[in-house]
């Protein structure tokens, strides 16, 4: 390791000599330029780069949850067979054990290593416990009795009363008091039990108690034992009392016969179902009773919570799938018991479908993040774009000169792209390591890939908005003619209407038939997955198209006055000029992803309780199945991603206010300038600024908070939030307008105040000074 | 630090001049200076003249002669470090900046060598500017808009934006608009700067008929020596200092 630090130390000196020298020269060049773009990369490559980590966490925490939300019973694997075991010798439950594991080893790899534990029950076929004749006389109910042998039982149960069980002699009937006299006395096998408190509380039995019992005919484990057997009477004696340790531990398996009598309970009768434990030597004489009958043999495999990872799902259900269907390893098991047995085998979990209703929560959980990603990158290369436009605006005085010494559009081209990447490449670094930071989590090949293409698209957005500096004219470029409003060229207005009406057919199929290609529900239709950035895009499209011709109406009714401020303000803002108009777009997809976000995270936040009628029982299980499958987990994954949402923009919003304002900044700051020559106090001055700005903003408020509505009439009907929530609550996805109209005065508050600031700090300006920038 | 000044002193000289030559302009012993690297530039070293009424004064010298800075000083839109100066009336040096704005919206009219017109607005809108800024009355604005345009040569040029007018018809429009509230003394930085010789020549004949016609100062500074024929006097300043003063 020492030998390899001072390589190490260097080679990151080197990779920073590399990448810092002509970092800090660029950054040198147009510090505020640098930086801004820098910043804007760094958060956008931050916020996609969080999106996978988060995912990936909520993905794993969401899956845990459902898991360990749900009953032992429920995600473990439990076999069960009816049927009868080789018997052997002094040890007869280690071949129950032994078969246990062989099963267990010849399961599928993905299950082998979700499974933490193994444990079984070998239960005998069912009893009839004999009632006296008092008990008989006043309608005696059904009393079952069944012996059971449980693996490591001695572990989690205390002996209070009595001892252990063990053979003994047989017994006469006669000694037994509580059985009806007809009984005929006979000498009957005696087996010694312990039974759980429960079991004795309910059935008042105590040591030494006898119970007389007689094979239950309807059993259906009895249906392969001769008919003797169901004449055959035995006799059980209470010899020990025990009490499980901890009676809601997993170990019990959700059944608690074990210890307590269950007693069912309906409306004709009442039906006590109790076990007693008895010595394991006496199994193989139990056992050759009911021979060839059968005994019901379950191998329960507890599965471990945290063992599943979300990316593992789709194997393990698929292995639990075909468990479920074949049978396991079932000739393994067929070899060990009479074939006619082994067709009562069978394999009981909810796991599948607990995966799958994870995996279900985790789609959808990734379908919302990535809509995230989507707004969040359209909104961030969005912003690149205009910082292409301000550097555009900033440097077309030294691209003139460049090119007036003979720079070619080509040098000037590449010139561009490589300090976009100098400059967004390390941001997009440094926005991976802030994303671990903030998520406390690895950086994912998602994340890096995310934020390496995000940095790559706003290099794009960069160059595409400044390339217009150095194809435009050189003599119009020297003149600043740039700086002259032109008219919208044809082939702009035929694709505008393209997109819009691209949009509005996009958001008839989305609404007609989802966003699936068809009925079958079989693949994304990109075209109409792509409805939502159109729309967006038609949005700002037809908002630039409006927001001029309203601000012309208005700064005629403002000629009309004999003011100033509003007139030279609103014919401002009604001048065709990307430097204003794209600031609004960015504006509007930033209020419009919010005001979405802001409705999902408001409507998952306030679910509407449903009222649950009488259900039947498998009704009942259904809905306790559909609860054990809800966590909160991934209801914390999408609110994380919609606040994030939020937080990007209401960033990219303020950014959007301050580009406008610094890409407007030198062209007002001459005007101002010449304006108080002519007598304009510094208060008019302020009032320019401010009213240059709350109109975009009021503009896009309104377009924004219409913008967000529609998103949310498009997106929300394909998200199936409801699984992610408890069938009694039901989540109506809807915009709250009181929300949205907070957040749509919040850009406008954000507006205000970037603009007070650029005002305030711009009256703080030398008039002189202005006046000689001007020349 | 703007220096005490005895205006007691300067004004009754003012007053006395007014006797005899109406003076519209006066700086006593005016001294701007700024902080220059570890120093200080004093980019007007104490000058004092007076400027009368209804003449055409230019004021030469190379470029950092303090030509502009006077200027500045003249139309309150910087303040003398030290000296007073007296505009029509009021010690401008010694007011406050709202009454400095009243001022310059009242009294003066600037123009400038980049002609300082708005681009997005026309020759009318833009010379209605400074009649906004007074909240003239709508009515009494376009008429006073079309007499001044009239009184420039572009009254058919009335409806067109900056970029669409030649450089000359531009610095016709910034004098429009510097004329629109009848002020009392025009203040023209280098206004033909951006000019061709000839284009230039225009122009200061239009200032000089102005003068003329409507009784206006106009102190115009340029370091062009062909210009200057067409004033009334001729100050010339080097290194802040004023060496020559032909009135």
């Amino acid at each position: 390791m020492q030998s390899n630090g001072p390589t190490s130390h260097s080679s990151f000196r080197r990779f920073f000599a590399l990448i810092g020298a002509p970092l800090r020269r660029r950054l040198g060049a147009d510090p505020v330029m640098g930086s801004t773009f820098m910043v804007v990369i760094l958060i956008t490559a931050a916020a996609v780069a969080a999106i996978p980590i988060i995912l990936n966490r909520v993905g794993d925490q969401g899956l845990f949850e459902t898991l360990d939300n749900a009953f032992v019973t429920q995600r473990g694997i439990n076999v069960e067979l009816e049927g009868q075991l080789p018997r052997s010798g002094d040890a007869p439950l280690s071949t129950v054990t032994q078969h246990g594991d062989g099963y267990r080893d010849n399961l599928a790899e993905s299950l082998q290593t979700i499974i933490e534990d193994t444990q079984w029950t070998v239960d005998s076929s069912r009893h009839n416990q004999l009632l006296d004749e008092l008990e008989v006389a006043t309608g005696g109910f059904q009393q079952y009795f069944q012996f059971r042998y449980q693996s490591g039982l001695d572990d989690q149960i205390e002996l209070i009363e009595g001892r252990e069980p063990e053979p003994t002699d047989p017994i006469n009937l006669s000694e037994i008091t509580d059985i009806p006299e007809d009984v005929e006395d006979a000498e009957v096998p005696l087996f010694e039990v312990k039974i759980g408190t429960g079991t004795a509380e309910i059935k008042e039995l105590q040591i030494g108690d006898l119970i007389a019992l007689l094979p239950d005919g309807d059993d259906r484990l009895n249906s392969g034992a001769s008919r003797g057997y169901f004449e055959s009477y035995l006799a059980v004696e209470i010899v020990g009392i025990f009490e499980p340790i901890a009676p809601d531990s997993d170990f019990w398996y959700s059944d608690y016969r074990t210890y307590e009598t269950d007693i069912y309970t309906d409306p004709d009768q009442t039906i006590h179902y109790s076990m007693g434990i008895p010595a394991e030597s006496v199994l193989e004489e139990l056992q050759a009773m009911n021979d060839p009958g059968d005994w019901r043999y379950n191998w329960r495999f507890f599965v471990e919570p945290g063992s599943v990872a979300m990316t593992d799902t789709e194997r393990t259900g698929s292995d639990l799938r075909s468990l479920s269907q074949n049978l396991g390893p079932y000739e393994q098991l067929a070899e060990m018991t009479p074939n006619e047995a082994a067709r009562n085998m069978n394999v009981r979990t909810l796991l599948p479908t607990l995966l799958s209703g994870a995996e279900r929560q985790y789609g959808l959980t990734s379908a919302v993040l990535s809509l995230v990603i989507a707004g969040i990158v359209t909104i961030g290369v969005a912003l690149s774009g205009l910082l292409g436009a301000l550097v555009a605006s900033r440097r077309t005085p030294e691209i003139a000169l460049m090119r007036s010494r003979g720079a070619s559009p080509r040098q000037l081209s590449a010139s561009q792209i490589t300090e976009g990447i100098i400059l967004a490449i390390p941001a997009a670094l440094i926005g991976i390591v802030v994303a671990s930071l903030l998520t406390n989590g690895s950086p994912l090949v998602d994340s890096v890939v995310a934020a390496l293409s995000v940095s790559l698209v706003g290099v794009l957005a960069l160059w595409l908005l400044t390339r217009r500096i150095w194809t435009v004219d050189l003599g119009s470029l020297m003149g600043r003619r740039a700086d002259v409003p032109k008219g919208s060229g044809q082939r702009r207005v035929v694709v505008e209407l393209m997109v819009v009406a691209l949009a509005i057919a996009g958001i008839v199929l989305l609404r007609q038939r989802g966003v699936t290609t068809s009925a079958t529900n079989e693949g994304i239709d990109p075209y109409v997955a792509a409805v939502p950035v159109l729309a967006g895009l038609a949005t700002g499209i037809v908002a630039v198209r409006i927001f001029p011709w309203l601000a012309r109406q208005l700064a005629k009714f403002a000629g009309r006055r004999p003011d100033v401020v509003p007139f030279l303000g609103l014919r401002r803002i009604a001048e065709p000029s990307l430097g204003r108009h794209l600031p609004l777009v960015v504006m509007i997809l930033a209020l419009g992803m919010a005001v979405f976000a802001g409705a999902i995270w408001y409507s998952i936040e306030t679910p509407e309780p449903i009222v649950i009628e009488e259900l039947t029982a498998e009704e009942a299980q259904e809905l306790e199945s559909a609860r054990a499958g809800v966590n909160e987990a991934f209801q914390d994954g999408i609110t994380q991603g919609f606040w994030l949402t939020i937080f990007m923009a209401g960033l990219y919003a303020g950014l959007a206010v301050i580009c406008a304002l610094a890409l407007t900044a030198e062209e007002r700051r001459r005007d101002v300038g010449y304006l108080r020559t002519m007598g304009a106090t510094r208060d008019q001055a302020l009032g320019l600024t401010m009213i240059e700005q709350i109109p975009s903003a009021l503009l896009a408020g309104v377009i924004g908070v219409g913008f967000g509505g529609l998103l949310t009439w498009l997106i929300a009907p394909g998200l199936d939030i409801a699984s992610l929530y408890p069938p009694e609550e039901q989540v109506v996805i809807g915009v709250n307008w009181l929300l949205a109209s907070g957040q749509a005065l919040g850009l406008i508050l954000v507006a205000v105040i970037a603009a007070f600031g650029f005002a305030w700090i711009a009256r703080r300006s030398d008039l002189t000074d202005v006046l000689r920038a001007g020349e | 630090m703007q220096q005490p000044v005895d205006t007691g002193a300067a004004e009754q000289r003012v007053q006395k001049q007014r006797g005899f030559a109406p003076t519209l302009v006066h700086t006593d012993q005016v001294i701007r200076e700024y902080p220059s690297g570890e120093g200080i530039l004093r980019a007007v070293n104490n000058i004092s003249l007076d400027i009368p009424e209804r003449r055409l004064v230019c004021i030469k010298g190379r470029s950092g002669s303090g030509k502009t800075t006077l200027l500045n000083l003249i139309g309150g839109l910087d303040r003398p470090s030290s000296g007073a100066i007296w505009l029509d009336g009021d010690w401008i040096s010694d007011l406050g900046e709202s009454e400095v704005v009243t001022i310059r919206r009242d009294k003066i009219g600037f123009v400038f060598q980049t002609f300082g017109l708005i681009p997005i607005l026309t020759a009318t809108e833009n010379v209605e500017i400074p009649l906004r800024l007074a909240k003239t009355p709508v009515d009494v604005r376009a008429e006073r808009v079309e007499e001044v345009l009239e009184m420039v040569g572009l009254g058919e040029r009335a409806r067109h934006r900056p970029h669409e007018l030649s450089g000359g018809e531009q610095q016709r429009v910034a004098i429009a608009r510097a004329l629109a509230n009848r002020p009392k003394l025009l203040i023209a930085d280098e206004p033909t700067g951006q000019l061709d010789l000839r284009t230039g020549r225009t122009i200061m004949q239009l200032m000089y008929r102005l003068v003329r016609e409507t009784g206006l100062s106009a102190v115009v500074a340029t370091h062009d020596p062909t210009l200057i024929d067409l004033a009334d006097r001729v100050i010339e300043l080097r290194d802040g200092e004023l060496v020559s003063d032909s009135g």
